[in-house]
């Protein structure tokens, strides 16, 4: 039955392995996506939903009125059934209003108009709040979800937001999260939305504030299913090197308890994921079987979990045929290879290898102008001036790039994919 | 292993685009690296035997790696269609891959059809979702193909070896 609750379809870069001396790398493109007869008829679950809101001195001004107007209208497009509340924190946090099934929405919106910037960033205040109202609702009967927005570092509580982050998605609860500026931890907010296969996003003007929050309402607003994983029984020689999500957005994956956690599928796009394995040796004449289970949570359906399979199988032979290589999966390779230079220079300038950072930044910016990403291009030609003249890069020019690449990811399947009707682009 | 043609950095055999500089290796990506593959043995010669390539095979034997079974089918009994069987149909596939993991594999329903012909055997996808490869290149739909004893062929991504007996 399962079978028909998901689609899978998997690419890969080979369709034969070489039986080498020395390992190898093979690529596997996968797309899930709703059947196309249940795409159209399933029922999407009401939202509840928390708003963790950064009211630090260093969101007064543009920042917080724009995040401010942004809530309002998110409020504003809520429907009736959804349940909505907003937390503010500083040094610590306050319930602006708690969690609210919605029907008069004037009053809410006179809350968020008062709120005052003053005082540091406690993130874990604000998530742990947030949850406690998150919790108020029925959790399986929702899609529940926790949008972060900060501008600056946590101090001190890190490790104990991303434990809460853990024990969320296990609750079935994700998290997204947004910067704002430059002054945030990347990795911090990478590693707070792994769990539940969540998004962060860098917003690196308050204008664009309204957008994210927009974006990611909308597609929760149409998530077909949830807390949906990857588990990877590998055979011996077949390890994952790195895997990424695509689409509906890029994301970096991590593993925890031998599984992947891939987040939602919403509305009729794909959930895509590019994995990167490395094929240690094997002889000749062997059979590499690789199964991949996903699991998700549908609503609606009769059982709660549903598994569906899908195998891959490659021949290892001594002189492997040719195939041509899917164009998506190539050009996804591409900008994700261009993702993981820009994060070399991070930990090159890091490590104060200079020299070996501005020679690979001269060359991420040859390789964006090759392929004709004239931004991204700009961004790194003015970063490898400054490596040169300062020996630093700015923090501001690293988000660029890295949130730039990674929208290129997502976009780089939104054309010439032979079913791509209905892939989602970046914005 | 690939040394990428750019900046000289070497890579593991397989991978499309140089990690230090960027460049595209896909032209060596291609071809998997044969500096380091073993040699296949040469087969041995065929002795004390005469293969008589005009009489036509009569027994379709596939071989399925997943797990090491040999089935032999009959080839003059018409067409032995290749796909997953539901309960209760009253035309069950020949080859019904629902007992090695078909649907995992996206075996469609009815995926491909092989039959035997004055030309000899053929093998034709039947517009199967996820395609039938016939050593590797993916066969347009409805379009009958020869069949040679030892081809490899895909069914989604279950592979098949065949032997014409």
């Amino acid at each position: 039955m399962s079978q028909q609750l998901l689609d899978i379809t998997v690419q890969s870069s080979r369709a034969q392995l070489g039986a080498l001396e020395t390992a190898q790398v093979l690529y596997l493109l996968a797309e899930l996506r709703p059947p196309k007869k249940q795409a159209a008829a399933y029922a999407a679950l009401p939202l509840n939903l928390a708003l963790v809101i950064d009211r630090s001195t260093s969101m007064k001004g543009e920042r917080l009125s724009r995040v401010k107007s942004a809530a309002n209208l998110v409020i504003e497009k809520l429907g009736v059934g959804d349940a909505v509340s907003l937390i503010t924190y500083s040094d610590r946090a306050e319930v602006v209003f708690p969690s609210t099934q919605l029907a008069d929405r004037r009053p809410l919106q006179a809350k968020v108009m008062g709120i005052q910037a003053s005082g540091g960033t406690e993130i874990y205040q604000g998530l742990s709040a947030g949850m406690r109202e998150l919790t108020k609702v029925a959790l399986d009967q929702h899609v529940s979800h926790l949008i972060l927005l900060t501008d600056g570092h946590t101090y001190g509580d890190s490790a104990q937001c991303l434990t809460l982050a853990t024990e969320a998605a296990a609750r079935g609860i994700g998290f997204s999260a947004f910067g704002i500026g430059s002054e945030w931890n990347d990795q911090f907010l990478d590693a707070l939305v792994a769990p539940s296969g969540g998004q962060s996003g860098f917003i690196a003007e308050p204008e664009q504030i309204l957008h994210f929050l927009r974006q990611r309402i909308k597609g929760l607003g149409a998530v077909y299913a949830q807390n949906v994983r990857l588990v990877a029984k590998l055979p011996e020689s077949v390890e994952i090197r790195e895997a990424f999500k695509l689409t509906p957005f890029a994301q970096p994956l991590s593993f925890a308890n031998r599984e992947l956690a891939l987040g939602a599928m919403e509305g009729r796009s794909p959930l895509s994921l590019l994995l990167e394995l490395t094929i240690h040796p094997v002889p000749a004449g062997r059979t590499l079987t690789m199964p991949l289970q996903f699991k998700a949570t549908i609503p609606g359906q009769e059982k709660e979990e549903v598994t569906v399979n899908s195998m891959q199988q490659f021949a290892v032979v001594s002189k492997p045929r040719e195939r041509k290589m899917p164009e998506a999966l190539v050009r996804a390779v591409q900008v994700f290879n261009m993702y993981r230079m820009n994060e070399k220079i991070f930990h090159d300038v890091e490590g104060g290898n200079i020299d070996v950072a501005t020679k690979r930044m001269e060359s991420l910016t040859q390789r964006f102008r090759e392929a004709g990403f004239t931004q991204l291009a700009q961004h790194a030609s003015a970063e490898t001036q400054r490596l040169m003249q300062t020996g630093a890069i700015s923090l501001e020019g690293h988000k660029q790039l890295k949130y730039g690449t990674r929208t290129l990811m997502t976009s780089s399947l939104g054309m010439g994919l032979d079913n791509g009707d209905g892939v989602v682009g970046s914005s | 292993m690939i040394i990428c043609r750019e900046c000289g950095h070497t890579e593991f055999s397989g991978s499309l685009f140089c990690s230090e500089c960027g460049a595209s290796l896909l032209e060596l990506g291609g071809e998997v690296a044969v500096l380091d593959a073993p040699r296949a043995p040469k087969p041995p010669p065929l002795v004390g035997q005469t293969v008589n390539t005009a009489e036509l095979p009569k027994m379709l034997m596939v071989f399925i790696p997943l797990n090491s079974q040999r089935l032999a089918l009959p080839l003059n009994k018409g067409r032995l269609v290749v796909g997953r069987g539901t309960a209760g149909q009253e035309d069950p596939p020949a080859l019904d891959m629902n007992l090695y993991h078909g649907a995992e594999f996206g075996v469609s329903r009815t995926h491909a059809v092989i039959q035997m012909t004055e030309q000899g055997v053929i093998i034709t996808d039947l517009n199967s979702t996820n395609g039938t490869f016939l050593n590797n290149f993916r066969l347009p739909p409805d379009l009958p193909y020869p069949l040679q004893n030892g081809d490899e062929v895909q069914f989604g991504s279950l592979l098949v070896h065949i032997f014409l007996l």
